[in-house]
């Protein structure tokens, strides 16, 4: 108790020595919480957009289809029995379902052409569950048994095609023969997640099915929307071992978004090691200024720290002293660091940041260019505020150890 | 100004401990400046270097239709002449210019196979086999066969494409399209060569044919979609473009074909940009951070040295030459740290840079669709030392004027105090 009075004392007579080393630490600090909002902001839009407009949460399909779901092939569907279907929609977690025929397809006016995927969505379910019917910017949703289809703002505008006007798809079918669907735009839809923007055209499933001579139940998958993305993957194995159990033979399994979504899984951990970094550098910095700090403060006080070990201090209990001295100093630029960090994430998550301005075109990501609103996380607080008193602490130990080790008959003969 | 300096460096010595621990900070924002930014440019150079080979040339000529809906890679809207004569004719004039060193012609189109019940779009180049060896080397993308010869139906396959379509070098293929008047046909090649450039778009999506054989399949005789152009090097850009321009002001044309520098591209060119100036400030925020570190032991030399500063003043010197004395002080501890820190950081960027840094095992489980190789050989480049080094000694400098700008308050009468 009485080491801490000290040290508590001690570093209130410098005042400013020591709210300057706190700040060294408290802005590395602040740093770090902002970048790690900002990437977990970054990454849960880009989720979100998956989520939302494109995977769900879960996905129901074949194992061979999921080998080679990147050709859109026309093997291996989905058909579900009306039983399966109800026990899985049934459970606690799934709040919806909806199937969906992909296919390939070359989008054509008669004089350019575009490939791309068709979507055949079942109308009803995939208004409920996804955002599509909700990003319509222009025109309406499409009509229950018409040949129309929502397509995306870019698509529509590389076509040149407005509300109301004609396209056809050319694709292939089951038959291995081309046909053509002819469809009129219904409405036209602009997304944060550029892809569905530009390379999708919804359409009614069974005008595909019909197209593409597959039979009436089914579907290249069925996506599954959850309560919380955050159940998918325990929920993706729970459903596959209920699909395997049923008395289909058929190869079905539940896929969860993080399989769907290789590319910013890497991403993200591509950002989190950007952090480490960022981490390991304010771990330097801090532990450059705290030792700088402790060495000029024992420098000054050899003749104190002399006169503490002959009134019988043991050189542990000094240098836990001058330690304690650090920590305090951690202990202050960390709330400082924290404080700054949370004001910081407060403005970013209110009023966002476009650290896309100026740039044209976009990304080969499902991230959306589009303004970037900061993400809390309280761990990262807590982690980062004990981070910078244990690095403190540590580093002042070092410097504390060379100056208590001193003899203190040499200092006091000074 | 001599003597300023020689207190300030006195002042250094007496306390070698206290002022080697003062410049530890900067020492290492510099090496880690250094270093970050050398992996940065090492990235960022091989991607302006693929990207202007493939996609934008130094500069790229095309019809502004054409560009304001480029995804459809319209056949409509093509480069056929300063006014209608023709490309050889218009590649002949260009060739004039001095500014120019190569001109490739490219006519790309969208192509593609049906197999069973699956579809799979790709992308055609017609491009000039030699112009294309010769100007960016084109041959050393050649994985597996060789390049196409100009005048047969053959094309070279990017890898994954030729994977995905389950094809071997050797093999035939017929492939669908659209011609110039918007009939679909067919036409069988000889797959040559596998190509694999490394930049995943372009080995998944594309291949190559002679570019007389696509003019000729697609109806489209001495014309090209696009001419990318190229100088004696990539900053050669604007004066590419103003010496074009002015020839298409002459020869006609200026009112449809548009010129674009590598640099407006787009994507991912400005992408890196921007990044590179991010990185920069958040280079100078970590040196000014340990900056900090030298305001810290300034203040505290300032107060140590109350006495002596008093006595100085009282002999005569003036304000401005106090705040001199001291702002030495921390400029020199700047330079002296952000000097160590550059030769260390050039060091191990230059060790690294043959050595190279393997992330293998850090992203080991990120798989092959990584954007970026896990093996990086950082740049190293005196510019970026310097650079590096420039920016500790300023932003050092600038901050120790705020303590030592308190030096000069310090009142004559101080000299005569007993400070204990």
């Amino acid at each position: 108790m009485l080491i801490i009075k000290i040290a508590l004392r001690n570093l209130s007579r410098h005042k400013k020595r020591t709210i300057f080393t706190a700040i060294v630490i408290a802005v590395a600090i602040c740093f770090y919480v902002f970048a790690d909002a900002l990437i977990l902001g970054m990454m849960d839009s880009s989720y979100e957009n998956i989520t939302e407009y494109e995977f769900g949460h879960i996905q129901l399909m074949s194992g061979e289809y999921w080998e080679d779901k990147d050709d859109l092939p026309l093997q291996n569907l989905i058909s579900l029995e009306e039983e399966t279907l109800a026990r899985i929609a049934g459970r606690p977690e799934v709040t919806g379902y909806a199937p969906r025929l992909d296919f390939s397809a070359e989008m054509t006016d008669g004089r350019d052409s575009i490939p791309l995927i068709g979507r055949g969505i079942d109308l009803e379910q995939e208004a409920s569950n996804f955002r599509i019917r909700d990003s319509i910017i222009e025109g309406s949703y499409i009509e229950e048994g018409e040949p129309e289809a929502v397509i995306g703002q870019s698509l529509a505008e590389d076509m040149e095609l407005e509300v109301g006007d004609f396209f056809m798809l050319i694709v292939r079918t089951r038959g291995e023969s081309f046909n053509v669907i002819d469809l009129t735009v219904a409405g036209i839809i602009n997304t944060p997640n550029p892809y569905i923007n530009d390379n999708v055209v919804f359409l009614p499933i069974d005008l595909a099915r019909d197209a593409l001579l597959v039979e009436d139940n089914q579907a290249s998958h069925i996506s599954l929307k959850l309560t919380d993305r955050e159940l998918a993957a325990d929920s993706s194995t729970e459903i596959s071992e209920l699909l395997t159990a049923g008395p289909a033979s058929e190869n079905y399994r539940a896929y969860s978004w993080e399989e769907g979504a290789e590319d910013l899984i890497v991403m993200q951990e591509y950002s989190d090691m950007v952090l480490i970094l960022v981490l390991g550098v304010i771990l330097l910095l801090a532990m450059a200024g705290i030792a700088n700090t402790v060495i000029l403060s024992v420098i000054e006080r050899f003749k104190e720290i002399g006169m503490m070990k002959a009134m019988g201090m043991k050189i542990k209990e000094v240098t836990f002293l001058i330690g304690l001295e650090a920590a305090g100093i951690g202990i202050l630029g960390g709330l400082l660091g924290v404080t700054l960090g949370a004001g910081a994430v407060y403005l970013l998550s209110t009023y966002g940041i476009n650290i896309y301005a100026g740039m044209e075109g976009e990304l080969d990501l499902p991230i959306s260019m589009a303004v970037i609103y900061g993400s809390w996380k309280p761990g990262t607080f807590i982690f980062v505020f004990f981070y910078s008193v244990i690095i403190s602490f540590i580093s002042g130990l070092i410097p504390a150890y060379w100056g208590a080790k001193k003899n203190p008959v040499d200092i006091l003969h000074e | 100004m001599r003597y300023i300096l020689s207190i300030a460096l006195r002042n250094l010595r007496r306390h070698k401990l206290r002022t080697l621990l003062s410049i530890s900070a900067i020492i290492i924002a510099v090496i880690v400046g250094i270093f970050y930014r050398s992996i940065l440019i090492a990235y960022s150079e091989s991607t302006f270097e693929n990207f202007i080979q493939l996609e934008s040339g130094h500069v790229r000529l095309v019809d502004e239709e054409y560009a304001r809906r480029e995804r459809v890679l319209s056949l409509q809207y093509t480069v056929d002449g300063f006014a209608g004569e023709g490309l050889e004719a218009m590649m002949a004039a260009l060739k004039e210019e001095e500014a120019l060193s190569g001109i490739l012609p490219r006519l790309r189109f969208p192509a593609f196979y049906a197999e069973g019940d699956e579809m799979e779009h790709m992308l055609g180049w017609g491009v000039d086999i030699e112009g294309e060896v010769e100007e960016i080397d084109f041959d050393r993308h050649l994985a597996e066969g060789r390049l196409p010869d100009p005048g047969s139906r053959e094309i070279a396959v990017g890898y994954s494409l030729l994977d995905k379509l389950n094809r071997q070098v050797g093999d035939r293929i017929t492939l669908l399209y659209n011609t110039s008047y918007n009939s679909l046909q067919g036409s069988t090649f000889t797959i040559t060569g596998k190509i694999d450039t490394g930049l995943p778009y372009f080995d998944a999506n594309i291949f190559v044919t002679p570019l007389d054989q696509s003019q000729d399949f697609l109806d489209m005789s001495d014309r090209a979609t696009e001419l990318l152009l190229f100088g004696s090097n990539r900053d050669q850009d604007s004066s590419i473009v103003s010496a074009v321009s002015s020839r298409l002001e002459t020869d006609g044309g200026s009112d449809r074909y548009q010129l674009t520098s590598w640099r407006d591209s787009g994507g991912i060119v400005q992408w890196l940009m921007a990044y590179q100036r991010i990185i920069f400030v958040v280079m100078a925020g970590i040196v000014f951070l340990a900056s900090l570190i030298i305001i810290n032991t300034l203040m505290m030399v300032i107060k140590e040295r109350r006495k002596e500063i008093g006595t100085m003043s009282s002999l005569g010197l003036k304000d401005k030459e106090i705040v001199m004395i001291f702002t030495c002080e921390g400029a020199l501890m700047g330079t002296l740290g952000s000097v160590i820190g550059a030769i260390i950081g050039g060091g191990l960027t230059a060790y690294f840079s043959v050595v190279g840094l393997d992330f293998t095992e850090v992203m080991g489980s990120m798989g092959d669709s990584t954007l970026i190789d896990s093996v990086v050989f950082p740049t190293f480049s005196l510019e970026n030392l310097l650079v590096a080094m420039v920016l500790g000694i300023i932003v050092s400098t600038m901050a120790c004027i705020i303590p030592a700008r308190q030096a000069a308050k310090v009142e004559p009468s101080e000299a005569m105090r007993d400070l204990k």
